[in-house]
């Protein structure tokens, strides 16, 4: 068990963005988050990762209790993430970006030994020859990968990945969707949240289904799709599942 | 490869070291003064970019700590007796000490709140030491003009302070490089880029502020000291000026911030460009009007510095400017 | 970068150039420089200093050296300066900006001296500017002459080539406890009220000593912030039974701090106060000023005499009041103030020490210096020669004026002190 998740709750004033959220994350595994807009899913990761602090409950990760651990620290016992809305560091080269994640994640490198590392990430992600490239000439796509590639060279236990789909045509997507598998190859647990649904069924071992902060689902891929409450919450339409399940 | 061999590295330095020297070789006094000047907003324009240019903090204040520095470096050395170099790391240290208690309160604050913040800093501390009788109170201190016979009278003395100044501005040149290339540096430009990101990837950012925060406040704290003794005297009004601090961060800002070269640059082009307007016979009477629109015109149209501006348009001078 | 720390130095620069560009450019006319005539025989002596032509001084070093370029026209109108052995010395003057900021004081003043050959120095206006130069004036052994520098301090550290035109600040308001006790010899307690900056605490630690050595209780002792606009806090702990009141900074606050007293009926015999009293609008009080003591450098209404001098014994020298006046307005279209006076006495100062040495070599000027003992319209003035405080001035009192009602009872200012030059006698100030 590298993640557990007991019990969590995160209010913002009156809005109650997670209700006692329970759930565990196996080694190796790909656990999919679903859930329609404003369901609390990057809440959940941001609670995870030591962003916000939750008002009650616990998140353990590798056995050690990191409730309320500040990002950094959290970042440093390995569990990378990448963002929903790309946060590239604008005026850093394509390479420099990845050495700040080699440089501060789990194996907190030097610099020479990080831009090795880094060339490494970069050449996983399909990235390597925009080395010296500021970053914010990147499109969209390159950014999602930039990310990502951060992300991997912090050689976290647990990657969290939000929406790394999200605005990518069909050809990259499937060009994605190899290197998160490659990544979970290489050993490295993924939790993702995910809204094209045919990628996130057929990658994730498991599926959690968030609604209104509330976890109302866990299980298979297949399990999920026909789950009645899931389907009047998200799916909304019942061929649809049939639609996704046929991926 | 070393540092050494990266233009980078050397060039500002070697810059400096060879203007210090020319003026120690060629030995006069009118010469002197006026690279003392310069040399001073290098050093203090140096500093402040290590923090503003590298963490993206604008420390509004940032005078404090040549006027806290300056008074406790002035003390040591007129009512202590202590020599001038060791007076002056005092300075430094003290600065540095008041920045890491500060920065732990005032680096949680971001953007206009973190600057203004920093201004009421300098004000508190100039009242503070209006009040504060060890220190003069509102009426300063001065060191008797037997003082500078320790160092073999007043001219001597003045040669001294200046090949005190020397040092510290390649110092501040040498740090300034080195935080910029380090794991250290590389964790407070992320922090510039993107704070909340940069916490994500795991850079420790209270702490590497604050960090930042004391070396930039060391540096003035020990210019404080040379200047005060070479002035002869020191009061509140003169040790906390805020308009010093504005000029500081507009000379980061003309030269390029972020860069070890920019603030060299901006520092040298805003006195020397001030200095000629102020002893030039058409200009003397307008100089503070055309230097204003001066910096209006490279603020509104090269944002990025006049250092910034060559290294974005110039491939080749991108490894030799750092 | 952040986006909002970038447009707020954006907005604080503009600000900061926009402030520059409002500067008051200074009186461009006045400034230019005054080059005398090449007479052949003649041998031009350069005076360097450095003015505050922008900046927060500009008003007071803009009359300074209004005054020092009129004695300058003088001297050069009536041929020069001669010395015994037939030299005629002719005066050219050299300065720089120092934007009312100390920064590059000594860069200038190592400039005028070495580039451009000044051979006497005047100071900058303000005791803080002026302790910046002086280090400098010393070093190179050149004599300066300063106005607008009252601060004891500058004295009292060694130097041995500056000399000082004002009277001093511990003697600012000394006066007034003098005209105290010549009102009320009975009076035994004071409270003193100050700006807490170094010009007005100077004046008044000096004050309260001397105060104390009258055998008067100094009752309260507070300073204020410079910018002060409530003094309430103050006035309320002033004790009920105060013979006098005394204190005051510069004129913004000086005058809030009388208007409030007036406002708040406090009954004492005497208010003296720093700075503000002398300027004409401080009348603008209306009844608020009537009775308030002030110290002045000097007085258009003074009246310092040949005759008040030779009754003295004391050699006179220069122009009479009202013939420096007639000049002064004649010229600049505005009645002098006493940093006019200061700027103009400067230049006397090293006139006759020139004529008395018959020579511009320091040390011989040095020497007239130390011995000078003259009155002119400004006053007496002779300096301290001591090695603990020499250069000050010691012959120079300051004049205090009171406000007073004229018989259609309009405020006006009359000089009640010293003695030799009043135009009316001090009064009680009446219950309120």
């Amino acid at each position: 068990m590298i993640l557990q998740v007991y019990d969590l709750t995160k209010r913002f004033g009156g809005l109650q963005a997670l209700s006692d959220v329970t759930f565990d994350l196996h080694t190796g595994e790909i656990l999919g988050l679903i859930g329609p807009n404003g369901a609390g899913k990057t809440t959940l990761f941001n609670v995870i990762n030591g962003v916000y602090t939750p008002e009650r409950g616990r998140v353990s990760f590798r056995g050690e209790d990191i409730t309320g651990l500040p990002s950094y620290d959290v970042a440093r016992l390995g569990l990378a993430r990448t963002h929903q809305v790309v946060r590239p560091l604008h005026e850093l080269t394509v390479r420099e970006n990845v050495m700040v994640g080699a440089c501060y994640g789990r194996e907190k490198h030097s610099l020479k030994e990080a831009r090795r590392l880094a060339d490494g990430s970069l050449d996983k992600v399909g990235l390597l020859d925009r080395g010296d490239q500021p970053s914010g000439s990147l499109n969209v796509s390159q950014k999602k990968r930039l990310e990502l590639a951060r992300a991997l060279a912090a050689r976290p236990y647990l990657l969290l990945l939000d929406e790394v789909l999200a605005g990518l045509n069909p050809s990259e997507i499937a060009s994605m969707m190899d290197t998160v598998r490659a990544i979970r190859e290489d050993g490295i647990s993924i939790l993702m949240i995910e809204h094209v649904m045919q990628a996130i069924m057929s990658i994730s071992d498991r599926i959690l289904v968030l609604d209104y902060g509330t976890l109302i689902a866990t299980g298979a891929p297949e399990e999920v799709a026909n789950n009645p409450q899931v389907i009047e919450a998200y799916l909304g339409d019942p061929n649809m599942t049939a639609r996704l399940l046929a991926e | 490869m070393k540092v050494w061999q990266k233009p980078g590295f050397w060039l500002p330095l070697v810059i400096v070291l060879v203007w210090g020297g020319a003026v120690l070789l060629i030995h006069q006094d009118t010469m002197r003064e006026s690279a003392f000047v310069l040399l001073m907003a290098v050093g203090l324009a140096s500093s402040l970019n290590i923090l503003l240019g590298y963490t993206g903090y604008v420390s509004f204040g940032h005078i404090v700590f040549f006027g806290l520095g300056g008074y406790t470096g002035f003390y040591l050395l007129s009512e202590q007796g202590w020599p001038l170099f060791a007076s002056a790391i005092g300075g430094g240290l003290l600065s540095a000490f008041i920045a890491g208690l500060v920065g732990l309160a005032v680096l949680r604050l971001r953007g206009a709140y973190f600057a203004l913040a920093t201004i009421g800093i300098n004000e508190a501390a100039r009242a503070f030491v209006s009040n504060f009788e060890p220190y003069g109170g509102a009426t300063g201190m001065f060191v008797n003009f037997s003082a500078y016979q320790k160092y073999g009278g007043p001219g001597p003395a003045l040669w001294t302070t200046f090949t005190f100044l020397w040092i510290t501005t390649m110092v501040v040149l040498v740090a300034s490089y080195l935080v910029k290339h380090s794991r250290f540096g590389l964790g407070l430009l992320a922090i510039r880029e993107d704070e909340d990101a940069a916490m994500v990837m795991g850079v420790k950012a209270p702490k590497a502020k604050t960090i930042t925060y004391v070396i930039s406040a060391f540096f003035p704290g020990v210019i404080g000291t040379l200047y005060f003794f070479k002035n002869g005297n020191i009061e509140p009004g003169d040790a906390f000026q805020l308009h010093m601090s504005i000029e500081m961060l507009v000379m980061v800002m003309l030269g390029g911030m972020g860069t070890v070269m920019g603030p060299l640059v901006g520092a040298v082009g805003y006195q020397w460009l001030r200095g000629y307007l102020l002893t030039s016979p058409i200009f003397k009477d307008l100089h503070l009007a055309v230097a204003g629109a001066m910096l209006l015109v490279i603020i509104l149209f090269v944002p990025a510095g006049l250092v910034g501006w060559v290294r974005n348009h110039v491939q080749r001078l991108q490894k030799v400017l750092e | 970068m952040k986006r909002f720390g970038v447009g707020f130095v954006f907005v604080i620069a503009l600000s900061f150039i926009v402030a520059s560009l409002s500067a008051p450019p200074g009186a461009t006319a006045a400034a230019k420089t005054v080059k005398p005539a090449a007479a052949a025989a003649a041998k031009t002596v350069t005076i360097g200093f450095t003015a505050s032509k922008t900046g927060k001084f500009n008003v007071e070093a803009t009359r300074q050296i209004n005054g020092l370029h009129l004695w300058m026209e003088q001297v050069n109108g009536a041929g020069g300066i001669k010395l015994a052995d037939g030299t005629v010395i002719k005066v050219a003057d050299k300065f720089y900006d120092d934007e009312s900021k100390k920064e590059r004081v000594q860069e200038l003043y190592t400039k005028l001296i070495n580039t451009d050959k000044a051979d006497f120095l005047i100071s900058p206006y303000s005791s803080g500017l002026t302790d910046a130069s002086a280090v400098i004036a010393q070093q190179y052994n050149r004599i300066m002459i300063t106005a607008g520098a009252a601060s004891d301090s500058t004295y009292k550290k060694g130097y041995t080539l500056v000399y000082q035109s004002y009277t001093p600040a511990s003697r600012y308001l000394t006066g007034a406890v003098d005209i105290l006790l010549k009102l009320a010899p009975k009076a035994k307690k004071i409270a003193i009220i100050h700006e807490n900056d170094k010009f007005a605490t100077d004046v008044v630690k000096a004050l309260k000593i001397y105060a104390e050595k009258k055998g008067l209780n100094v009752a309260l002792f507070e300073g204020y912030d410079s910018g002060t606009a409530d003094f309430a806090p103050f006035i309320n702990k002033i004790p009920a039974d105060v013979d006098a009141i005394m204190g005051g900074g510069h004129f913004a606050d000086t005058t809030t701090l009388a208007r409030q007293l007036y406002e708040k009926k406090i009954n004492t015999k005497m208010i003296a106060l720093l700075v503000a009293p002398p300027e004409p609008k401080f009348a603008e009080l209306g009844d608020a000023c009537i009775s308030v003591v002030g110290s002045s450098q000097w007085e258009p209404l003074a009246h310092f005499t040949k005759e008040s001098a030779a009754k003295e014994g004391i050699t006179w020298f220069g122009p009479t009041g009202e013939e420096f006046i007639n000049a002064y307005k004649a010229k600049y279209k505005e009645d002098p103030s006493y940093h006019s006076a200061g700027g103009y006495v400067a230049g006397m100062i090293l006139q006759d020490a020139i004529m008395k040495a018959g020579s511009t070599d320091t040390a011989k000027v040095k020497a007239a210096l130390d011995a000078m003992n003259i009155m002119t319209f400004y006053g007496q003035l002779k300096f301290a020669t001591g090695p603990k405080d020499h250069g000050l001035q010691l012959g120079h009192d300051m004049v205090y004026i009171q406000w007073q009602k004229d018989k259609q009872g309009k405020a006006m200012k009359q000089v009640v002190w010293p003695l030799a030059g009043a135009t009316a006698s001090a009064f009680v100030c009446p219950a309120r």
